[in-house]
């Protein structure tokens, strides 16, 4: 089949699993359910600990590195919840398929419902932490402007995009076995890559490695608007070019690899 | 109502066998660093191939047996209707809505009740949540779950996932009904009311395809009886009463 073809079929998968979202919303709830079934506080528990996490680290690391914690803390915050959501669905969509299996072998829907399934997974716990996130960022007083509105259009690239990345893995993922463990290897490696715990300007001579990271540019666009800042244009541009890239390859490969799947289990 | 159909022209399909070799990036990798030999057993998989050259013509109205030995390719022609698996090669053509059921435990999520399962079923048939409101005290009652029914599926045993399975799948008319081994582990007075369901379920044009090693039951419910051997069909006839 031609090229754009394929980049069509792929596309429309994704249009009808979107369709489908009574089925992945429900799902995605239901999985949350399940991992806190009979506790009391059920998935408040997720933003307790983030909560307890990330204010341990925060001081330990600010008290380490001789930053001041309150402008450290929400930088710390902000990061660490939405690099979580990302390392985390793009982790999961690892086994997006064979994790399914029973289902993907009853009856043909969209094979890009399960991906929907566990972003939607995913946003609920982001929800829940967005909770620490604000406390966090009220405590230590927020910077209000206009630059806090940019928020919006960088959660919807942010979250776009790491939903379209988890096609490819999670295809990839299904046909060789090898590449879960690189992926988690990868995920790990480019957490300490990408300024979350530390401040871009911390680097010196590795100052590309922040530059040249499409996770700095990817958290940068939600980051800086909550911090009260513009995110700068340059990461608006590697942010656009991650979304048009990871559509690209996701259209293609569902269009190419989508119906073998059912095979691959 | 829209007229059901399937037609099957040689319709072929093949399972790669994909080993831990052959399924490794490194196999990959190093099969394209050094070419030629290598590259060739890589790309070697071995292929079984389920169905080959099945040509059906199934047509409203028909109840169709799909009868064969243990991996004559049964379940894998009605997972091929159902659109899990694309045929190799070969055209089909399925018009109508479905409704399946195949393994009778996969597709339930363990931890969740009776009732949550019924939702997820049914909105994987492609009902909305709101459809199911609608049925799902008639599927309550079908099952003869009682109090079960509001309780983690993990404990059923598989007499009552079928119950629960059955229940769901022909709670909504669909045109053309897949089903695989039913009524194997129900007890005889669900397997009664099941077939009755079943009866009255199907409507006078829809379709029923039935995979099964009961000749018995084949008589009961079927006007037609296909044979698979090793993926081919070997007999099509008419089922005489």
């Amino acid at each position: 089949m031609p090229f754009f073809q394929l980049l069509a079929k792929g596309a429309a998968d994704l249009r009808n699993g979107l369709a489908a979202h009574e089925l992945w919303s429900f799902m995605g709830w239901q999985d949350i359910r399940q991992r806190y079934r009979r506790t009391i506080l059920g998935p408040w528990w997720l933003a307790i600990s983030t909560g307890m996490l990330v204010l341990f680290l925060g001081f330990m690391w600010s008290e380490i590195f001789h930053v001041d914690a309150q402008t450290f803390l929400p930088f710390f915050v902000i990061g660490y919840v939405f690099w979580s959501f990302l390392a985390g669905a793009i982790t999961e969509a690892c086994t997006a398929f064979t994790q399914f299996e029973g289902l993907i072998l009853q009856r043909r829907i969209p094979i890009s419902v399960y991906l929907y399934r566990i972003g939607m997974r995913h946003t609920i716990v982001l929800a829940h932490n967005t909770t620490v996130v604000l406390l966090v960022v009220l405590w230590f007083g927020p910077v209000w402007s206009l630059n806090n509105l940019l928020v919006i259009p960088g959660l919807i690239v942010f979250g776009t995009v790491t939903f379209l990345a988890s096609i490819p893995v999670a295809i990839l993922c299904t046909r060789f076995r090898d590449l879960p463990q690189i992926v988690t290897n990868v995920l790990q490696v480019a957490f300490f890559a990408t300024p979350i715990m530390w401040r871009p300007e911390a680097l010196v001579r590795f100052r590309w490695m922040a530059d040249f990271n499409p996770f700095t540019h990817l958290i940068d666009i939600v980051r800086m608007p909550l911090l009260g800042a513009a995110p700068g244009t340059e990461s608006w541009i590697w942010s656009l070019a991650a979304l048009a890239l990871s559509l690209a390859a996701s259209s293609w490969l569902l269009g190419r690899y989508g119906h073998r799947v059912a095979f691959w289990l | 109502m829209s007229l059901a159909s399937i037609v099957a022209d040689q319709v072929r399909i093949e399972y790669p066998i994909l080993q831990s070799t052959n399924r490794s990036l490194k196999r990959r990798f190093v099969s394209a660093a050094t070419g030629g030999r290598i590259a060739h057993d890589a790309r070697d998989h071995i292929v079984v191939t389920a169905l080959n050259d099945v040509s059906l013509t199934i047509s409203e109205g028909e109840r169709v047996a799909l009868v064969g030995h243990n991996g004559s390719g049964k379940t894998t022609l009605l997972r091929t209707i159902a659109g899990v698996y694309q045929p190799v090669s070969g055209m089909l053509e399925v018009r109508g809505t479905l409704s399946t059921l195949f393994d009778i435990s996969t597709g339930f999520d363990p931890e969740a009740t009776g009732r949550e399962n019924v939702v997820l079923r049914g909105l994987v048939m492609g009902l909305s949540r709101a459809q199911i409101a609608e049925r799902i005290d008639d599927v309550r009652e079908f099952s003869g779950l009682g109090d079960y029914f509001d309780l983690p599926v993990r404990i059923f045993s598989s007499g009552m996932l079928l119950r629960l399975a059955f229940s769901v799948a022909t709670s909504v008319q669909r045109d053309i009904v897949l089903m695989d081994e039913w009524l194997a582990v129900g007890d005889a007075e669900f397997s009664e009311r099941a077939e009755k369901r079943l009866h009255d379920h199907l409507h006078s044009k829809s379709i029923l395809i039935l995979a099964t090693h009961s000749e018995d039951l084949v008589r009961r419910v079927c006007n037609r009886r296909i044979e698979l051997n090793h993926g081919r069909v070997v007999a099509d006839n008419p089922v005489v009463t």
